[in-house]
């Protein structure tokens, strides 16, 4: 029998079965409605944002706690500028990169004190310290393959990665140094683990070989930092990456919303611990009972003999999400 | 489909999919000489992007190929026709207060390769889409989303068009829509396209081209 949220995750990652389900929350918008504070405000405001996720883990005890404030931060801390909502994510608003001449002005940002990344930084030693032998704080990096959709835009990038080569792998290995400085970064300030967030590493957003081209590197060396990592693929499908992750010595993979369940769980069997999937567009209209229902379906899909970890499919509640169905998820995973 | 047709697709399919813009100008120009322009996009282009779609939807196809067929078809027909005007369009689409253009790139490929009018209205939040919509007369309002936040707030888009007795139908679409078969219903949409092809097919059964 295993008890504390450190033992449960370890125990599920060693494909054994743990004593109840272990659970990942990302509460980077709940913090705001939790809060009642104004997203955008609670967002650029470290402490305030630190005291809200020791609040929701007091509330909720999940095992493995997310640092993250919001991904644009990355871009915006190599001077885009950054839209904030009040019941959602910021989101990129200006681009910064167009040629490979952009890219070699593109002015390395100082991490340790750029705003966004130190301030995410002191909410990662902030948590470490609050949660302490409680839960696990996971990190998160935007990998290289996906990255550059911030610096560049969807379009653009897309169009680069498949008709420019060259340009791409320049983008990349510029991206794929940041990304593993910020992650060491983020390391050293406290977190236990490393969501490596890369959603473009699906076959969903872009053909395999692609995929292995760009995102293998930087997942290997992002493994080689020595914390546990996950590769999420923020709702994306992840059978056609099941063994870009097994290869590299990922922990932890997504599971993507439209994954054939069996398909997946048979491919990831003892080599990769899988981390899903419960919908956050539908968990906006769920009832309690059925936020459980689907917890239980998942955990019967993929954790049957250990090996999973649950958390939503995209990486985020959101906002819209009302907090008592987490109350619901909660109590019904620990009476499992 | 002649053995005629078959060739030309086939030979158009290879060359968008392999981002050949020389191989798919060849190969436009081969359908063209056989099929006419019209031919060519209701024969070859519009079936090659609707397979593609039904590609990505199986899994079996990335959204960059999917997004790359659509832009070197937009390349190659702009260059055998003029563009469709959007002077008379009633057909509009906009992102809703978000910044993710993709989706709606998308769908306005395949409104063009189909030759139906449409006006790009950008970014807009929910009154002003509302009021675009009822001062451009528009027969039928796209909205492409990518974030929950976006496609719960079509629900203020349909408010906003109540509110000013506008006609206007709205059909939306993107991740959200996909991922909740419920929701476009929901936030009070008249329609919902799964991907592009889907869209352009309500937009045409809608206005009887089809």
């Amino acid at each position: 029998m295993t008890r504390s949220s450190i033992a449960r995750v370890r125990t599920s990652l060693g494909f054994e079965v743990p004593d109840v389900p272990p659970l990942v929350l990302s509460l980077a918008l709940q913090a705001g409605r939790t809060t009642g504070r104004p997203l955008p405000q609670l967002l650029r405001d470290p402490g305030a944002f630190a005291d809200a996720q020791r609040h929701m883990h007091d509330r909720w005890q999940h095992d493995i706690a997310v640092s993250m404030r919001y991904a644009a931060a990355e871009a915006e801390a190599f001077g885009a500028e950054v839209a904030f909502y009040d019941e959602g994510p910021p989101n990129v608003a200006s681009l910064l990169v167009r040629t490979p001449a952009d890219l070699a002005r593109l002015p390395d940002p100082d991490i340790e004190t750029a705003p966004p990344l130190a301030g995410t930084l002191e909410v990662v030693s902030r948590m470490k310290a609050d949660l302490a032998g409680r839960a696990l704080v996971a990190a998160v990096a935007v990998g290289p393959l996906s990255g550059p959709v911030m610096w560049m835009g969807m379009e653009r990038w897309l169009t680069t990665l498949m008709s420019r080569p060259d340009f791409a792998e320049q983008v990349v290995a510029r991206y794929r140094a940041f990304a593993l400085a910020w992650a060491r970064a983020q390391l050293a300030a406290g977190a236990d683990a490393l969501i490596w967030f890369e959603p473009l590493a699906s076959t969903e957003m872009l053909p395999l070989q692609v995929v292995h081209t760009h995102a293998a590197p930087a997942l290997r060396a992002a493994v080689g930092l020595g914390a546990p990592v996950c590769l999420h693929l923020a709702s994306a499908r992840a059978l056609d990456t099941v063994e870009l992750a097994v290869d590299a010595g990922v922990a932890l993979l997504s599971v993507g919303t439209l994954d054939d369940p069996t398909a997946l769980a048979r491919a990831a069997a003892g080599r990769v611990a899988l981390l899903g999937a419960l919908d956050g567009v539908s968990m906006v209209r769920w009832t309690g009972d059925e936020v459980v229902a689907a917890a239980r379906r998942d955990v019967a899909h993929f954790g049957a003999s250990g090996g999973h970890v649950i958390c939503d499919a995209h990486g985020e509640i959101p906002f819209q999400v009302d907090p008592s169905l987490l109350d619901s998820l909660v109590a019904g995973l620990r009476g499992l | 489909m002649t053995q005629l047709n078959q060739a030309h697709r086939a030979a158009w399919s290879l060359a968008v999919r392999n981002i050949d813009l020389p191989a798919a100008g060849a190969a436009a120009a081969a359908a063209v000489a056989d099929l006419g322009v019209t031919g060519f996009g209701d024969q070859i282009i519009t079936p090659v992007l609707e397979a593609i779609g039904a590609e990505w939807e199986a899994g079996e196809a990335s959204l960059a190929e999917v997004y790359m067929t659509g832009r070197i078809s937009q390349e190659v027909l702009a260059t055998l026709v003029e563009p469709v005007t959007d002077a008379e369009a009633t057909v509009g689409i906009a992102l809703l207060d978000d910044h993710h253009g993709l989706g709606k790139t998308l769908v306005l490929t395949a409104l063009q390769v189909a030759r139906v009018p449409v006006v790009d209205l950008g970014t807009l939040g929910a009154r002003e889409l509302a009021e675009a919509a009822r001062d451009r007369g528009l027969e039928y309002l796209l909205i492409s989303t990518l974030m929950l936040r976006s496609a719960l707030r079509v629900r203020d888009v349909i408010d906003h068009l109540g509110a000013l007795d506008c006609p206007t139908r709205v059909i939306v679409g993107g991740a959200p829509f996909r991922m909740d078969p419920t929701l476009w219903q929901r936030v009070g949409a008249h329609g919902c396209g799964v991907d592009a092809s889907a869209a352009v097919s309500l937009v045409q059964a809608a206005r009887g081209d089809a």
